[in-house]
């Protein structure tokens, strides 16, 4: 249950490494319980964020508060967060078992308190078969819970990801994305997972951070974020988009809107309200859909998607039109924010 | 074009063989000689026999020098391998001004003649007030013998995945926990490893020494000393014992190092 009350609070964090800005005035505020995904291109300063609520990197200004507490002075060792590695990081000289009580045995917990949480944990992530074994002869995936498992043990508030599921290929990731979601759901752990793929985000987030050159582009649940982005660069990261600027009536003076391409309808003859001349340009055959490709007069591209019943040629002349409550006025760059 | 490629590899194979038997036939015949049963080496051999490994046994200078070689090796291994564990651990984690420089300096005892690092020592023990003796060939030992060990364990630390270390504190291990439980492990085999070739170097050492030593002797120098008066069967035997045990060292510490 996602409570309202604020588990981890970033105010006003700047970062830079080497003279290069990383992180340009961030505040954040994670609620209780949730999922929440710092979503961005290569370089967007989503890990350096997560770094500074695990402790391994200290902001220039601004401050870190867990529960309420600043965590200016304490190490990462005493904080109660704890991080699932992008390599995994699992201690190659240690069995599973042994990797996962090490957390407990560092901090002297009595040792049948320790067979009982390891042994909990190992269920819950089905690794029991795997125990004995170390971490080179454990499939990606083993491996993957056995970093998670590690983490578990120590009942942390908060369990940071670091791209989790990046070396996984395209099934076994989706399998673990959905493990996740539900594991998270049961422990009640909130979760500050960071991921490029835009995909993954969608699917498995409560709440989406879209992080863009080291500042939040938008913040909010993936729907709401899918059918109403507020910039140009959300709306092209987040799934595919058509922009259109408003020189043709019924759009907005000079703005540009934001059009999903299964909200595109193509016309063969001018329909009433919006109608822009296209070309159809190519046409491809998806299984569920097809997707459609055209370049309007001036030279600029759309996509839409339609039925696979309507028909489509390379070379017809349509119109382009939409709802306008399906389409999004979006920011522009060096737009005044009103 | 397939008949030149087998011809320069047979070319290269044998002059390889020749190399290899021009190093290590001189050494085959002082093991051969040592159970030589004649006191003269004639060529072949005339009869075999233990006796000159008895009277090595029974020489007390040799087993003294041979005690205190024991002694320095011991205790400069050990400090070497605690300094240059350390050093190549703080090289590794932390990034300080001149680090580069010392990555470099520390590999300087291993290219400069022993010669000259004996007499630079020497120089420097007296203007300090550090007279010869077992405690001055001890430091000398030591000071070269971190060329060995850091080097060696600074490398095998960058090939670990750097990350375990964050893991570790990340899971709450403090930093020494972090140390003893998470990094040592994972560089055993470069500490042993080098350690047994430092043993070995230690052993073998003689132009540092000579210069430190003073009025005792270790096992080379005194059996230096004994080639002064020629080649004695018995020094054969010593001989044979040494490379025996130098090569079952540096061969565990080579199947060591290539374990990882």
């Amino acid at each position: 249950m996602i409570e309202e009350r604020i588990q981890v609070s970033l105010q006003n964090i700047e970062k830079s490494f080497r003279n290069q800005k990383v992180i340009d005035g961030i505040s954040l505020d994670v609620r209780q319980g949730e999922f929440l995904t710092l979503l961005g291109p290569s370089g967007c300063g989503k890990t350096t964020l997560l770094r500074m609520i695990n402790g391994f990197e200290k902001p220039d200004s601004g401050s870190v508060l867990i529960d309420g507490e600043d965590q200016v002075s304490v190490p990462p060792n005493k904080r109660n967060v704890n991080t699932v590695f992008q390599s995994y990081a699992l201690f190659p000289h240690l069995t599973v078992r042994e990797n996962v009580e090490f957390s407990l045995k560092m901090k002297k917990v009595p040792e049948e308190k320790i067979v009982e949480k390891v042994n909990a944990v190992l269920e819950m992530t089905n690794l029991e078969a795997f125990a004995n074994r170390k971490p080179s002869k454990l499939s990606g995936g083993q491996q993957q819970r056995v970093a998670i498992a590690r983490s578990l043990v120590c009942e942390p508030k908060v369990l940071l990801l670091d791209e989790p599921l990046g070396a996984l290929d395209l099934k076994l990731r989706k399998q673990m994305q959905m493990e996740l979601k539900d594991m998270q759901k049961a422990s009640g752990i909130t979760y500050i997972y960071v991921t490029h793929d835009q995909e993954e985000a969608l699917t498995i987030s409560d709440r989406i951070v879209v992080l863009n050159g080291g500042h939040i582009e938008q913040i909010g649940e993936g729907n709401d974020i899918y059918l109403h982005p507020s910039s140009r660069f959300v709306a092209s990261f987040l799934g595919e988009s058509n922009f259109f600027s408003g020189d043709t009536e019924n759009l907005s003076d000079g703005r540009v809107v934001s059009l999903r391409p299964e909200f595109l309808i193509l016309k063969k003859d001018r329909p009433e309200g919006i109608a822009i001349p296209a070309r159809i340009t190519k046409v491809t055959y998806l299984g569920v859909y097809q997707r459609i490709e055209l370049v309007e007069q001036n030279g600029l591209k759309a996509v839409a998607l339609d039925s696979v019943d309507s028909e489509w040629h390379v070379g017809d002349n349509v119109f382009m039109t939409w709802d306008p409550d399906n389409s999004q006025v979006i920011q522009e760059e060096g737009d005044m924010v009103s | 074009m397939i008949k030149r490629k087998h011809l320069s590899t047979g070319v290269l194979t044998v002059i390889g063989i020749l190399i290899l038997l021009f190093m290590y036939i001189p050494i085959i015949v002082v093991v051969l000689y040592a159970f030589n049963a004649d006191s003269v080496n004639y060529f072949p051999m005339r009869g075999a026999s233990f006796k000159w490994f008895a009277k090595m046994a029974a020489d007390d200078d040799l087993i003294r020098s041979l005690e205190h070689s024991l002694v320095i090796a011991g205790i400069s291994t050990g400090v070497a391998c605690v300094l240059g564990v350390t050093g190549g651990y703080g090289m590794y984690r932390f990034d300080f001004p001149g680090k580069s420089f010392m990555n470099k300096l520390v590999m300087l005892p291993l290219i400069l003649p022993g010669i000259l690092t004996g007499v630079a020592l020497l120089t420097f023990y007296q203007a300090v007030g550090i007279h010869q003796g077992m405690m001055a060939v001890i430091l000398g030992h030591s000071t070269f013998l971190i060329a060995t060990v850091l080097p060696q364990v600074y490398s095998r630390l960058q090939q670990l995945d750097g990350n375990i270390i964050e893991a570790a504190e990340d899971l709450g291990a403090t930093s020494s926990q972090t140390f003893f439980h998470v990094v040592l492990p994972n560089i055993q085999t470069a500490i042993i490893s080098s350690a047994l070739l430092s043993f070995t170097l230690s052993m073998d050492e003689i132009p540092v020494t000579y210069f430190l030593n003073g009025i005792f002797s270790t096992l080379p120098i005194q059996i230096w000393g004994m080639t002064r008066n020629g080649i004695t069967p018995e020094v054969n035997a010593i001989s044979s014992l040494i490379f025996i045990i130098s090569l079952a060292a540096i061969l565990i510490s080579n199947m060591l190092s290539k374990e990882d």
